[in-house]
């Protein structure tokens, strides 16, 4: 298990740098030129190559991009601002714990709503419960999430005044987006979390539950539920990747200072370092996220525990074990 | 002891009665019987069909050129004039949002076939062949599939500058990785079964194997994929020019509306409300559609 | 009929599956009945209802899109379909217990060995979480697996080890009747003697009455005292093993003991029997076997044939028989 989990984390490097070299490639093709954007358009020749100097810009593509990836492991720093000549690590970390916020607690009322309701409508297949959840969470799943965060403004800010449309200075500035986000993470987590379920009930396993005299609830929660678990826990990854994507635009539509708006900020202003570093943060959350995800299946599901194991242990343990089992067999 | 004859028989029978001896339905007719019988798939199939029938003939159903700016009327609400009422350049929203269907729907639709096929295209060789090159394509998804995609999408819109196309590529290479990863899972399935050994058994080639027997069986989950994907796109297309990348003004698409409309959010909510209430309808008529099919393509759920 | 010491009787039970695509008349009229200590073989084809007939008296059939559309079945006197949800409930498992067809699937994968039989221990006796481990051990040794298992996984037992397991579960509260579903279908022939042995034994040591589903035979005349034979959803022969099997009568069990290949016989074919069973959406107003019957007559095209008893309880239900015997039943 412990080896598994180090060889996933060393896997990071190689992924990471990926994204690097991916990010690199896309700033280097992207039209319009950072200088000018700082300077001006009608700045001199001079200042013009003075602050190209000044940015590293003079030099080849490949140098820079081996100077950034030194400048990680020996200093690590992802980079300084073009804008600001701040270091970009300082101004994501003052960001970060915005768009964390905001990510983990929509993820926390996507699971507290999407799960259960979904999770219900399955058991209760062609119910009320289940109609209702069905197009409940197809309406939310149709709808652009920047939108549902303008509607919810204009019900609950413009209109009734409940809660501010932006900034997040109280708690209650909180709600409304994470709403937006949760509530739509929620609708595919509910739709995940249905038909996974749909598909257990059927499963043999619970009849026999059933045939032992078990309570249907029981049978439901101890039987069905934990074995619907792994495609739900796979798609609450995947929904945190798209949580830290909705983020960008959530940032945007509720003016929050996070790391997605920031990174707009930079993309607009040709800023490449924010970009780089923007994505390479988000990557590298997102990789550990997964990695997490895939540790929690070996909690749900011994198999997969079991499948682990095997990867972590040397050849002729793995012989041996294998002896045991064909003795059995 | 005569038959027992339930109500539901009494149907049954009736049903019998027209059907040739001996009927058996291919299953993509069964599939369509089933689809036929789901009431709201037809309903999305139905909207569907409207808002592409809208698009077609929008010259001879609007009355306002969708771009054709008019000062002496802007921000006005919907009326019997401008059912939708007006823009803030005094442009008919009713135009904007049907000449936006004619930009909205085929890049939803463009972004999904063309991210499915090459990302397809590529799952599918890859788990053909197997061996290095599935290993190197696989870990190259893993990479790109560490960038969230919508984060991936603005990084190569940025790159690519704004235009239609370009939002079609920015698309297809964020949704690359993930069809191409579903695509191979399916032909694993598909490939383990035992008609594939027979094929080979009876010497058919690879690209026979590939094309005329893993790919009819993958078929049924390569359609639902692709529903869902031209809805999901359609999502993402107007996020993102909601953000001002991709389209923008004056091309009428839904989503760089809503980003023209946020500034009067509350002068004008009915500007913000009918783009995105488009959006949703086409959207949820789709998802709604996606559903029929799966479930008539795989009856094991019902 | 309507015997006392009858364990259990069903009569008249009919079953529908009303599903989109039509209805699906599962089982048809079947009545029998098995006292204490007996066992029944049910014999008959993939989809003649065998396994619908089971669930239904475990009270487990899904519905929809299952329906009972009439008939009872009384388990010590008792109307089983009069029963609520929990008093069915304290009698599956703990009177009535069921083995699944296929072991593979019939075992919680995230469960261990020793939670799943404990489970069904707990539910009906009072014992705790410790108790009923010991008694998931114990449960285990009697079928023949190590106790240390006891929180092994599924995935880690052999399809034959796993089938003893559901053994073990089912027989963990001492049932009054046991119904084995094709138990051994799904395992390697040298496997499925050691759980039919198994079976038989701890039959025989707890007095369990016993429903053997299957399609072999050689495992009814091994197992069982009666045999019933069940075609598109009916019984069409039944009687004691030595009757079906020393005089069949009815056409199709003739054909079925025809297609078994014999060691002894000078025949050099099998003789299959010609066409497939009667699509139960769709079945006769007469007898649902004469599409495939070698002694059809125009008199079996006129209504169901009746019940007959041949003699001794060796019930047949043909038109050939109904002149000769007493027919019985049926028309209630």
């Amino acid at each position: 298990m412990i080896r598994f989990v180090i060889r996933r984390i060393l896997w990071l490097i190689p992924v990471l740098l990926g994204v690097i070299t991916i990010v690199f490639i896309l700033t280097a093709i992207t039209p319009g030129d950072p200088v000018s954007m700082l300077v001006g358009e009608n700045a001199s020749e001079e200042t013009r190559q003075e602050v190209r100097a000044e940015l590293g810009l003079d030099k080849p593509l490949v140098y820079r991009y081996g100077k950034y990836i030194v400048d990680i492991v020996t200093k690590g720093s992802i980079g300084v601002s073009y804008k600001t000549k701040k270091p970009v690590w300082d101004e994501i970390m003052l960001r970060f714990p915005n768009t964390i916020k905001l990510a983990l607690l929509s993820l926390a009322v996507a699971i507290l709503v999407g799960v259960p309701l979904g999770v219900l409508a399955g058991v209760k297949q062609y119910s009320v419960i289940d109609n209702a959840c069905i197009i409940a969470s197809l309406i939310f799943c149709s709808m652009p999430e920047f939108w549902l965060g303008l509607m919810l403004i204009l019900a609950f800010a413009v209109n009734l005044g409940w809660v501010p449309a932006f900034g997040i200075r109280s708690w209650l500035g909180w709600i409304l987006p994470v709403a937006t986000l949760g509530l739509r993470a929620a609708a595919n987590i509910a739709r995940i979390s249905r038909s996974s379920m749909l598909d257990v009930v059927r499963q043999d396993y619970i009849r026999t539950a059933r045939a032992k005299g078990q309570k249907e609830s029981v049978v439901m929660l101890k039987h069905g539920l934990r074995n619907a678990l792994i495609p739900i826990i796979t798609n609450v990854g995947s929904q945190l990747g798209s949580l830290l994507g909705g983020a960008v635009t959530i940032e945007t539509v509720f003016s929050i200072s996070g790391i997605g708006k920031y990174m707009l900020d930079g993309l607009s202003g040709r800023d490449y370092p924010v970009m780089q570093g923007g994505v390479l943060i988000l990557a590298f959350v997102f990789s550990i996220i997964n990695l997490l995800v895939d540790i929690a299946y070996a909690f749900v599901d011994p198999r997969i525990k079991a499948k682990y194991k095997s990867h972590g242990i040397s050849k002729a343990e793995r012989k041996k074990l294998l002896a045991s089992f064909a003795k059995e067999g | 002891m005569s038959k027992i004859v339930t109500p539901a028989i009494e149907r049954q029978m009736k049903i019998n009665k027209r059907r040739p001896v001996g009927y058996i339905a291919s299953p993509f007719k069964e599939a369509w019987r089933r689809l036929a019988r789901n009431k709201t798939a037809v309903a999305g199939l139905i909207v569907i069909a409207i808002f592409i029938i809208v698009a077609i003939i929008a010259p001879w159903i609007t009355k306002y050129d969708p771009t054709a700016q008019d000062y002496s009327c802007t921000l006005q609400p919907p009326s019997a004039e401008h059912i939708f009422g007006t823009d803030n350049y005094g442009r008919d929203i009713f135009s904007r949002i049907v000449y936006g269907a004619r930009v909205s729907l085929p890049i939803g639709l463009l972004c999904a076939i063309c991210s499915l096929v090459t990302g397809g295209v590529i799952g599918i060789v890859a788990a053909y062949f197997g061996g290095l090159f599935e290993d190197i394509i696989m870990r190259l998804c893993d990479i790109i599939q560490a960038i969230p995609p919508m984060l991936l999408a603005i990084a190569v819109l940025a790159a690519l500058g704004n235009g239609i196309d370009k939002m079609i590529i920015a698309n297809t290479i964020a949704l690359i990785p993930l069809y191409a990863r579903i695509s191979r899972a399916a032909i694993y399935t598909v490939k383990e079964n035992d008609y594939i050994e027979a094929g080979r058994a009876i010497g058919a080639g690879n690209l026979r194997l590939m094309f005329k027997h893993m790919l009819p069986n993958a078929l049924g989950p390569i359609i639902v994929t692709t529903t869902f994907g031209v809805a999901g796109c359609i999502l993402v297309v107007s996020s993102l020019s909601y953000l001002g990348l991709g389209i923008t003004a004056p091309t009428p698409e839904w989503g760089s509306m809503l980003s023209n409309a946020r500034e009067f959010l509350t002068s004008a909510p009915y500007y913000i409300i009918i783009p995105g209430v488009m959006i949703m309808i086409t959207v949820f008529a789709i998802n709604l559609f996606g559903d029929g099919l799966r479930d008539a393509l795989d009856p094991r759920l019902k | 009929m309507g015997n006392n010491d009858n364990l259990l009787e069903l009569k008249n039970v009919i079953v529908h599956y009303e599903t989109q695509d039509g209805v699906v008349e599962a089982v048809n009229n079947v009545s029998f009945s098995l006292k204490k200590g007996e066992s029944l073989g049910m014999v008959g084809e993939t989809g003649a209802g065998k396994t619908t007939i089971a669930l239904t008296i475990m009270g487990l059939l899904p519905k929809p899109p299952a329906h009972v559309i009439r008939g009872e079945i009384r388990f010590k006197g008792e109307n089983l379909f009069d029963k609520s949800v929990k008093q069915m409930r304290a009698i599956r498992g703990n009177d009535i217990s069921m083995i699944f067809q296929d072991p593979m699937t019939a075992l919680n994968p995230v469960l261990t060995v020793g939670d799943q039989i404990a489970e069904v221990v707990r539910l009906h006796n009072k014992m705790t979480k410790a108790e009923a481990l010991d008694k998931a051990k114990e449960m285990l040794k009697t079928v023949g697996i190590p106790e240390e298992r006891v929180s092994d996984y599924p995935h880690q037992f052999s399809g034959g080890m796993k089938q003893r397991v559901v053994i073990a579960i089912a027989l963990a509260c001492n049932p009054e009747l046991l119904i084995a579903d094709e138990p051994t279908t799904a395992l390697d022939v040298t496997i499925q003697a050691q759980v039919l042995q198994s079976i038989k034994e701890l039959k025989e040591k707890m007095g369990t009455s016993l429903i053997f589903i299957t399609h072999d035979f050689g495992i009814v005349a091994n197992i069982c005292e009666k045999c019933a034979v069940i075609y598109a959803g009916e019984i069409i022969e039944m009687g004691t093993v030595e009757q079906v099997f020393r005089h069949p009568s009815h056409p199709y069990t003739i054909g079925l003991f025809e297609s078994i290949p014999k060691l002894d016989g000078d025949e050099e074919r099998l003789k299959p029997i010609p066409g497939l069973m009667s699509d139960p959406m769709d079945l006769p107003q007469y007898c649902s076997f004469y599409d495939r019957c070698m002694r059809r007559c125009d008199s079996c095209k006129n209504g169901e044939p009746a019940v007959v008893d041949l003699g001794d309880g060796h019930i047949v239900k043909c038109k050939l028989f109904e002149s000769n015997g007493n027919a019985e039943g049926g028309q209630e």
